[in-house]
């Protein structure tokens, strides 16, 4: 497999082997504490819903917290790469809790997130290739609504309960795990299910005000996270080139579980989050790093669409 | 090399060669047809395939964790004593070598129809 073969070569070449086992050691307790940090300030968001009920200040507060839901996103990556904790058992258990919550089948994840590291910006196989270049910024106000991956994982979660497989999903999972895709799906769906009943029951709206509604929004904070790892870097499988690292405060960084440290991340995946910052001083030379923050790179974005807009004219 | 009725016994390394809880990779046969993965867990020598079932990453650049290796591209984990696939992304076991240690050598028994 030549993109990693090409991964496997370059990391060689930049780190000897004993550095990054050392680096990939496994403990249960940081993620815990991360884990505990991140709930705590979920609980402070749906809290700050709750005293803004019936007020304008809801309108800001249900975006807020549904920003602080979608960085549940950091765990449940995290943990569909088995890198969350130590033991197994609390990894699985935390990648269910997160992808119930995040409205992500957590299997499917795992299999397209997977492909999605192999293949990193390889056109046509990158299972997860946010815009392609040359990107427009229709593509990216598409891509960063959110709406494109609501109807991407419905569509999956749905059509997996009702025991459909697309075809594209046969390039990253396994036909073996077909009845495994399916059988989470009609687990999520049934306690989906089960929440919607018991809150009608109860004439609750407490689902659709604290999760749900907020969750739709808050989609686009994720969005917006996510394109500035890989987007207008280079194509190709060179983890040097195709993955950008975002330096930003540490407030982003615990929320984020280091996911900002995205090209040392593409570059040695089973070195877990809590081991990146060590592992970007390392590397930070030889990988791709916007020192600029997030705001920096949506603006290079934008300098990039308006190149675009004119480059037909020039010519 | 020496011969069994099972296949052959290929001298693999020195004990000395891997460190405890770590993986070494190696290629046996005549032609180095066989990649394998050498194990020293709790000071028990094992061998498995040295690539993933899932995606063919080399096992050998792998981390071990308690009694499996996880591969060092999808962290899939296989229990190392079994071949046993523990976690998806993986789904299909690891193939297993029976391994000896003489004189702190490793051999390990690789399958050989030809043999017989």
């Amino acid at each position: 497999m030549k993109e990693l073969d090409e991964l496997v070569s370059v990391r060689e070449q930049m780190i000897p082997r004993a550095n990054l086992k050392r680096l990939a050691k496994r403990n249960n307790y940081t993620g815990l504490l991360f884990l505990a940090f991140q709930f705590g300030v979920i609980a402070c968001t749906g809290w700050l819903v709750y005293i803004s009920l019936g007020t304008i200040w809801i309108i800001p507060a249900i975006f807020v917290h549904g920003a602080m839901l979608a960085t549940l996103f950091a765990p449940m990556h995290e943990t569909a790469h088995g890198t969350a904790f130590r033991t197994l058992r609390l990894n699985e258990a935390v990648l269910w809790l997160c992808s119930l919550i995040y409205i992500f089948p957590p299997y499917w994840f795992r299999y397209h997130h997977a492909f999605h590291h192999t293949y990193t910006q390889v056109r046509r196989l990158d299972s997860a290739m946010v815009l392609p270049k040359p990107i427009t910024l229709k593509e990216y106000l598409f891509y960063v609504s959110g709406l494109m991956v609501w109807k991407r994982n419905l569509s999956y979660l749905f059509g997996h309960a009702l025991g459909r497989i697309d075809p594209a999903e046969r390039l990253y999972a396994p036909e073996d795990q077909f009845p495994v895709l399916i059988r989470q799906a009609r687990i999520m769906l049934l306690i989906y299910a089960t929440v919607g009943i018991v809150a009608v029951a109860y004439g609750s709206w407490a689902p659709v005000i604290y999760w749900l509604l907020p969750r739709v929004v808050g989609e686009s904070y994720a969005r917006w996270i996510r394109v500035a790892e890989h987007t207008g870097c280079a194509e190709g499988s060179d983890p040097r080139a195709n993955t950008r690292t975002t330096l930003t405060n540490s407030f982003i960084r615990i929320l984020w579980w280091n996911m900002p440290y995205h090209a040392e991340h593409h570059l040695c995946a089973y070195i877990p989050f809590h081991a990146l910052p060590k592992f970007h001083l390392q590397v930070r030379d030889k990988v791709t790093v916007s020192s600029g923050g997030y705001f920096s790179v949506h603006v290079d974005l934008f300098r990039k669409f308006i190149r675009l807009r004119h480059a037909p004219r020039a010519q | 090399m020496i011969g069994t009725k099972l296949g052959r016994w290929h001298r693999a390394a020195a004990t000395s060669n891997i460190e405890d809880d770590d993986v070494l990779g190696v290629l046996l046969g005549d032609q180095g047809e066989h990649e394998v993965a050498l194990y020293k867990i709790q000071g028990n020598f094992y061998a498995t395939a040295d690539r993933c079932t899932h995606q063919t990453a080399r096992l050998s650049d792998g981390l071990v964790i308690d009694d499996c290796i996880e591969c060092p591209l999808h962290q899939g984990r296989f229990h190392v004593p079994t071949g046993k696939a523990k976690n998806a992304p993986v789904s299909i076991d690891l193939k297993t070598y029976p391994v000896k240690v003489e004189q702190d050598v490793i051999y390990v028994l690789i399958e050989d129809t030809q043999f017989d």
